[in-house]
């Protein structure tokens, strides 16, 4: 559905939060499959098996158009009719005719994510039809009215006392909350549709050029009987679906179903040549349709950007791993397609009107991109988006007027001095503000305390600080960002005596400015890219490394950068010097261990750091060498819900992935919560503040503070 | 290593597999397993001519109906059918069944219990072993090919995993040898 505001989509986002069974399905759902997943993938390289699949979806939706053309002739060479639908409206009719041209009465289909997409059933009701869904979640979700909330899985939405309700009411006879009967249930009901029906309508996971083959991946077998019963057969296909070879088919086979639901393989792989026997026609063999459907496909595929969103094979997995598919489920997270990835494809096959506010709800935490088995980049492709819907709208936009305010560096960081002094009267014991200013634009955070500004900037005090090292055996420029700048100093502040002992110099150039990446995150490239510039000029010295101590600037001041301003020089020459702060300390320093502490440590692994860097060693092992006993947790690498602006967007789901963060920590029973930025720490210390949590929540610097003796 | 590799996959995900010397001792196997039970009727659609006498032999003392064809007419009622696969992969214990011929479709899709009979020497390691043999299939102006692995499952409803949908319940490969 298209959303009003951000307010009226929130509203629908509290009532999944508050739905209890939803909030089960859900958590036993994304607990579960990634190690299921990781079992079918066990002994393979995965990396390898994903490129292979990603070259092979560019290379198809590259010569789509001839591939549809190779396979429209060998088909029809086979006697199949081919057409190409050019929209939804068009595909809708040209079905409907095959069913009025055949004297149809009685549909039955199988699983088909493209006909939810052009609303077929709703089409082909309205002209007169029987129309019933086969795939089990598919009948169950036809049966309440709904749309699917799942790719792969539609009614994982639902529980068994739902599913039973519905069935007592179809079959006039109460039905037991017994999964194994409600299965049974469907066999029997749906066995006689299957034999009644004149037409079959499917979908196909694959259509293969070479031999004008399609290919369907199934576990019920639904799709077999769709496919052989009624005497006619249509198969409708988005053209991205096109592939040249059956090598290619092949290899999708082999991981779309890993990594989909853990499988190595469904129970069934059905291929579909020609028109196969069928006793039911005067020339005894099956009426075989075959409608592509391009709906925006063809110029998507000519797309620099977004031709990427076609190479998209229906795994589903984008939604399996996303904090916020987590949180709220699909019918809260897409339009027909949901998740990551129907964030992108509302945009382009439903409207802008129905992705404005929806297309806003990522955290950026890039869980998506790291487990998409053709490795499209979606949170770039979110981001794109959000630019797009944000460039429709008309009036003013208020995040706009803060990309002019932070371009003017020096106009921000008075606006921030002007704050700290505006901040006074909220001020409690000096880290947290006990009450809430309104000040940047901050709402419903009634789940954190937030920190207070510090006194002094990092800025400001950092000629007094700074150590001074003679002939120095590697010079460092610090980014501080504007966390580390203007509200924890001190986290910087605990690391300057390692400096001082490795004999390493350290410089603040003060021209830096914010990473930029919250007004990219706000669809601001232009602003963005103006911060860009100031940043690279900033850092123009002799600096062997630039350091950050904050994940989220490390990872877009070393990977966005050069891909938003492409092709420059001093860019990729500023990026290339980017180094976080866990691996400058274990890898370039190898700090010594210190003593043994008795205190137990878990850790936070921040999405720009293990994803958005890969970085996933070094901060771990610096637990040990700070004397800390490590304590694995198992949600070591999910989201902590902050995202930037993004907890200010959608502050409900912020809170709750928050809170099984801290959860996870408490569950551990360690001293404290160790991450190693500042955005993750904002959003864990307050948090944990709020909750009164017995653990603190610190940066690993802070693991390294020079400890002051007593004695 | 194939076959072993073969029958320890199939059975990961719910297949029966038994090994035979022959045909014949195969179908003796099935003959067994329907008077232990209460069926009534079988689907054979291609068996030989030879297999289908020596069926009938080991099968004269029950009373169960064999249908050879026009299994349409009887949809409802397919409890046991039998088929034959022309290849096996062994790293997911898959089946491929050539099914251009409708009855072996539906003995394959309708039946609770479907037999499905194997040569031990047409097993092959990987599924990429079989692109010409798919290739050489796919080239005639139709085609009907089915990979099988397991019964029909489903785990459509809170993600428990059930078995036997709209396909078989029960899966049985028989391996022969020779």
């Amino acid at each position: 559905m298209a959303y009003k505001s951000n307010k009226e989509y929130r509203q629908q986002i509290k009532e999944s939060l508050n739905d209890a069974f939803l909030q089960k399905a859900m958590s036993n759902f994304t607990g579960n499959f990634p190690k299921s997943r990781e079992k079918a993938f066990e002994g393979k390289n995965i990396d390898s098996l994903i490129e292979e699949i990603s070259l092979i979806k560019k290379a198809s939706v590259f010569q789509m158009s001839e591939l549809y053309t190779r396979f429209k002739k060998i088909a029809e060479s086979n006697g199949v009719k081919v057409y190409l639908a050019k929209d939804s409206h068009e595909a809708n009719r040209i079905i409907g005719s095959i069913a009025s041209e055949n004297g149809v009465k009685n549909i039955i289909k199988s699983k088909s994510m493209t006909s939810e997409e052009i609303h077929l059933n709703k089409y082909l009701i309205g002209e007169g039809l029987n129309v019933v869904e086969t795939d089990l979640g598919e009948w169950i979700i036809q049966l309440r009215g709904e749309g699917p909330s799942h790719m792969v899985m539609p009614a994982i939405h639902l529980s068994k006392e739902q599913v039973a309700d519905n069935f007592s009411e179809v079959t006039k006879q109460k039905q037991p909350n017994d999964i194994d009967r409600l299965v049974k249930v469907a066999r029997h009901e749906l066995r006689q549709k299957f034999i009644d029906a004149e037409m079959g309508i499917t979908g196909a996971n694959i259509a293969i050029a070479e031999t004008g083959t399609i290919t369907l991946v199934t576990n019920e077998g639904n799709a077999r009987l769709t496919s052989t019963l009624p005497k006619i057969h249509v198969a409708l296909i988005g053209l991205e679906k096109l592939v040249p070879s059956i090598e290619d088919a092949l290899k999708i086979i082999n991981i779309l179903p890993k990594n989909a639901t853990g499988q190595n393989i469904t129970s069934y792989v059905t291929w579909i040549t020609g028109r196969n026997e069928n006793k039911l026609t005067p020339d005894g063999r099956s009426i075989y349709h075959i409608v592509f459907l391009d709906n925006g496909r063809s110029s998507l595929s000519k797309d620099p950007v977004f031709s990427e969103i076609l190479h998209c094979i229906r795994c589903g997995a984008c939604a399996n791993v996303c904090p916020v598919y987590g949180a709220i489920g699909g019918h809260k997270m897409g339009h027909t397609y949901i998740g990551p990835v129907g964030l992108v494809l509302t945009y382009f096959y439903h409207g802008v009107e129905n992705a404005r506010h929806l297309v806003d709800n990522c955290i950026n935490c890039q869980a998506c991109a790291k487990i998409c088995a053709s490795r499209i980049n979606l949170p770039d492709l979110i981001k794109e988006v959000q630019i797009k819907v944000k460039e429709s709208d008309n009036g003013l936009d208020p995040s706009k007027m803060v990309g002019r305010l932070m371009k003017n560096r020096k106009l921000f960081h008075s606006f921030l001095k002007a704050a700290r002094i505006g901040q006074k009267p909220f001020k409690g014991d000096g880290q947290f503000l006990r009450h809430l200013p309104n000040l940047f634009f901050i709402k419903d955070q009634s789940f954190k305390t937030l920190p207070a500004l510090a006194p002094i900037a990092l800025r400001d005090e950092w000629e007094k600080i700074a150590p001074t090292i003679l002939n120095p055996a590697l010079k460092v420029g610090i980014f501080a960002g504007c966390l580390h700048d203007f509200v924890y100093p001190e986290q910087v502040k605990a690391t300057l005596h390692l400096f001082a002992e490795h004999k390493i110099a350290v410089d603040f150039p003060k021209g830096q400015n914010c990473c930029g990446l919250p007004l990219l995150m706000n669809g601001d490239k232009k602003n963005t890219k103006a911060i860009v510039r100031q940043n690279v000029k900033a850092f123009a010295r002799d600096y062997d490394y630039i350091l950050t101590l904050c994940a989220s600037c490390a990872s877009f001041l070393k990977e966005g950068y050069p891909k938003l301003v492409t092709g420059d020089g001093p860019v990729k020459e500023f990026s290339s010097r980017i180094i976080d702060f866990s691996s400058f300390l274990n890898d370039v320093i190898k700090v010594d261990p210190q003593e043994k502490t008795n205190k137990k440590a878990a850790y936070h692994a921040p999405c720009h750091l293990c994803r958005g860097l890969n970085v996933t060693k070094a901060p771990r092992e610096l637990i040990g060498k700070a004397g800390y006993e490590y304590v694995p947790t198992d949600t070591e690498e999910t989201c902590c819900g902050f995202g930037g602006t993004y907890s200010m967007k959608f502050p409900e789901i912020s809170g709750q992935r928050m809170n099984k963060k801290l959860d996870s920590a408490k569950n551990a029973g360690v001293d404290v919560y160790v991450t190693d930025c500042p955005g993750c720490i904002m959003q864990l210390r307050g948090g944990a503040d709020k909750r009164n949590d017995s653990f603190s929540v610190i940066h690993i610097a802070e693991l390294f503070k020079k400890q002051e003796k007593d004695d | 290593m194939i076959v072993p590799e073969f029958i320890k996959n199939a059975c990961k995900v719910s297949s029966h597999v038994s090994v035979f010397e022959n045909t014949s001792k195969a179908l003796a196997y099935i003959s067994e397993f329907m008077a232990n039970g209460d069926y009534k009727s079988i689907a054979i659609p291609d068996l030989t001519d030879e297999e289908n006498k020596t069926f009938t032999e080991i099968l004269s003392n029950q009373s169960i109906q064999l249908y050879k064809s026009s299994l349409r007419k009887i949809a409802s009622n397919i409890q046991v059918g039998i088929t034959k696969a022309q290849l096996g992969i062994a790293e997911t214990g898959t089946l491929v069944i050539n099914s251009n011929n409708e009855d072996v479709r539906l003995a394959s899709m309708l039946s609770d219990i479907h037999f499905a009979l194997l040569k031990t020497n047409t097993i092959v390691a990987k599924s990429s072993d079989i692109v010409n043999d798919l290739r050489e299939m796919f080239k005639n102006q139709n085609n009907y090919t089915a990979f099988i692995t397991g019964p029909s499952r489903t785990a459509d409803i809170e993600r428990v995993l059930s078995i036997g949908v709209h396909g078989p319940l029960e899966l049985y490969i028989l391996l022969i040898e020779n």
